[in-house]
């Protein structure tokens, strides 16, 4: 297998029972390899450096097709959520899509999240959730509060990333067409 | 026995789980709890801590106790006149590795090289 090789060049990475680790304080699940052909990725903030690394090995050196699923579906023993998780997993991508970590990081590499996303949707037949959570989120994203100091309003996202998230949706359409 | 940088930040780390696993035990997380992704989890551990942002906190506190001795002892930010790290590092103080650095690049800049 190509992501053996991955392993043995760093001490800091470990497979079992077709779950890769990556060490940060305590051994963080990062990757599970479903065939020869896919692997799901958690995705998780914590360990963002770790998984632009491993989506770039994935892309120049294997012939391997990822999707990213949430990092609560990594515990097995226990999913501790009510949510069912295909809106679990729309869920955790748009929500990483906003933050910093992976939106600068995956438009400095070139990766298309927003296909991704459109593919995964279109392989777990949940594509009719994407604006129901779209339009739950955009609530958040473009909230703001007066600040009395400054007298201005002060928003918790970029404007770049608010505008974006606004014709998102229109986005997504556009790709599950041109596909 | 050589006291590197690697065996530094392998006693730092468990310093680190240590404090965690600390403050994990004091504070009650039974009625809400938000892991580093923000998903709200029922039965957390201490291990849902790790990631999360106000825990980096605990990376560089210093006590007056043992754990935080040998620190101060090997760190290679420590000036060779003072036991201590400064904490407000001018440019006139030397030895502390980041103040020369500092020197370094206004010297660099002022003569043009970057």
């Amino acid at each position: 297998m190509d992501l053996n090789k991955l392993v043995l060049q760093n001490s800091d990475f470990r497979i079992s029972n077709d779950i890769i680790f990556h060490k940060k304080l305590i051994w963080i699940p990062l990757a599970k390899i479903i065939n020869k052909k896919l692997v799901y990725i958690f995705l998780d903030p914590k360990s963002s450096k770790v998984i632009i690394k491993f989506i770039k090995y994935l892309q120049k050196n294997t012939n391997y097709k990822f999707y990213f699923i949430s990092p609560l579906l990594s515990d097995p023993h226990n999913v501790r959520t009510k949510l069912e998780t295909n809106e679990l997993n729309i869920e955790n991508y748009l929500k990483n899509y906003v933050r910093p970590e992976f939106y600068d990081e995956f438009e400095r590499i070139g990766f298309d999240f927003i296909q991704n996303l459109v593919d995964f949707s279109n392989k777990t037949k949940s594509y009719n959730l994407i604006n129901k959570i779209l339009e739950k989120m955009n609530k958040d994203i473009q909230d703001s509060y007066y600040d009395h100091y400054s007298k201005k309003y002060v928003f918790f996202y970029s404007k770049e990333v608010r505008e974006r998230f606004s014709s998102l949706f229109r986005e997504i359409q556009l790709k599950n067409l041109l596909k | 026995m050589y006291r590197d940088r690697s065996w530094r930040r392998y006693k730092q780390d468990l310093i680190f789980v240590k404090r965690i696993k600390r403050q994990f035990s004091k504070s009650s997380q039974w009625w809400y709890f938000l892991n580093s992704n923000g998903d709200e989890i029922e039965h957390p551990r201490w291990i849902d801590l790790v990631g999360c942002k106000h825990i980096n906190f605990f990376k560089c506190d210093k006590t007056d106790k043992h754990s935080s001795k040998i620190k101060n002892k090997y760190s290679l930010n420590r000036t060779k006149r003072q036991y201590y790290r400064p904490k407000h590092s001018d440019n006139y103080t030397t030895g502390c590795r980041e103040s020369d650095k500092r020197l370094l690049f206004l010297i660099l800049r002022e003569n043009g090289f970057k």
